[in-house]
């Protein structure tokens, strides 16, 4: 055999190879990751109870999870990025969301729709604070189409 | 799903989805650390380090290299950090090797020897050749990629293999 040929054949062998070490270390190496801090900005909402209005602070990616699961379940769309901006007091100012969007699918209602979605979706985790759908800036940005209609991500 | 989606998805906090990147390229990622550092426990700690940067840093992930690349990238920079520490230590090499697969035992067995050569063999390239091997060669990044992680030029991934290679042939020569 040639030394390329050895080479060759040592390389296939160790592709095909799966350490012992990554048995023994992959859960605990990934709990560990999941439960890593991400560092978040905090979000300013508020709730109104008898003794009066209460604010609270939601880490903003907790709202890009939660805008996530909501583009997600929408029809014909998938989540690319999801953005917030607040103000100096922590209060959201805006959300910029960019989608990819099945082909074939009437975009400007597509848009409106995800719009609804997340706004509805800020206002259950935000409370008084959310602002309106029609105040708040949710920029829909469709950069990408994909041929598969039932799910965008897949 | 590609890996891109899952990146996508992973940067939204999307845990399903970085816990297949994971099961996808971890045993790769293992693979690639444990031959850099070459102790199983500093391995271990390496990758641990590995998958807690990606899934911290997802967030800036923007699609410049592929998730696998990008992951590759973060695994050199724990490996040459870990390795510091684990240089004062004695060279073990890793004896827990192949997992059972459901090819015919005798092959295993040759294979399973093959790497345990190879992995001799290994132990005699400097870090940055046997860096630039492992990702050329066993992991199949080009050599821009490899250039780019390493911070290094496309001649100088160039001439590392050209070296890695000759190294690992006269290393491996019994084998012919």
């Amino acid at each position: 055999m040639t030394d390329d040929a050895v080479l060759g054949r040592a390389i296939g062998a160790l592709r095909r190879h799966t350490d012992q070490g990554w048995i023994l270390v992959r859960e605990n190496a990934l709990l560990k990751a999941l439960s890593a801090f991400r560092p978040s900005a905090p979000v300013r909402g508020r709730t109104t109870t008898p003794a009066g209005p209460v604010d609270y602070y939601v880490a903003a990616d907790v709202l890009v999870s939660a805008l996530r699961e909501t583009l997600a379940a929408v029809p014909h769309v998938g989540p690319l990025a999801i953005t917030c901006s607040t103000d100096d007091h922590d209060r959201l100012t805006s959300v910029v969301i960019e989608i990819v969007a099945a082909f074939d699918e009437p975009l400007l209602p597509l848009a409106a729709t995800a719009r609804k979605a997340a706004a509805a979706r800020l206002t259950a985790l935000l409370g008084d604070l959310a602002p309106h759908a029609d105040a708040i800036a949710i920029d829909v940005a469709i950069t990408d189409v994909t041929e598969e209609t039932s799910d965008p991500w897949s | 799903m590609t890996d891109l989606v899952l990146a996508r998805r992973a940067a939204l906090r999307d845990r399903e989805a970085f816990t297949v990147l994971v099961d996808r390229h971890g045993p790769a990622l293992y693979r690639y650390i444990l031959r850099m550092v070459r102790d199983p426990e500093v391995a271990a700690d390496c990758v641990q380090d590995t998958l807690v940067a990606a899934w911290t840093g997802f967030a800036g992930f923007r699609g410049e290299s592929s998730p696998r690349t990008w992951l590759f990238g973060i695994a050199t920079r724990q490996a040459y950090r870990h390795r510091s520490g684990a240089a004062h230590r004695p060279g073990a090499l890793p004896d827990e090797l192949v997992e059972a697969s459901a090819r015919q035992p005798d092959q295993d067995a040759a294979d399973a020897a093959l790497v345990e050569a190879l992995d001799i063999a290994l132990l005699g390239l400097p870090p940055l050749q046997r860096s630039c091997w492992l990702l050329r060669e066993v992991e199949g990044l080009h050599y821009a990629e490899i250039a780019h992680i390493l911070g290094t030029t496309h001649g100088t991934v160039r001439g590392l293999l050209h070296r890695s290679r000759a190294t690992l042939a006269d290393a491996m020569e019994g084998w012919r």
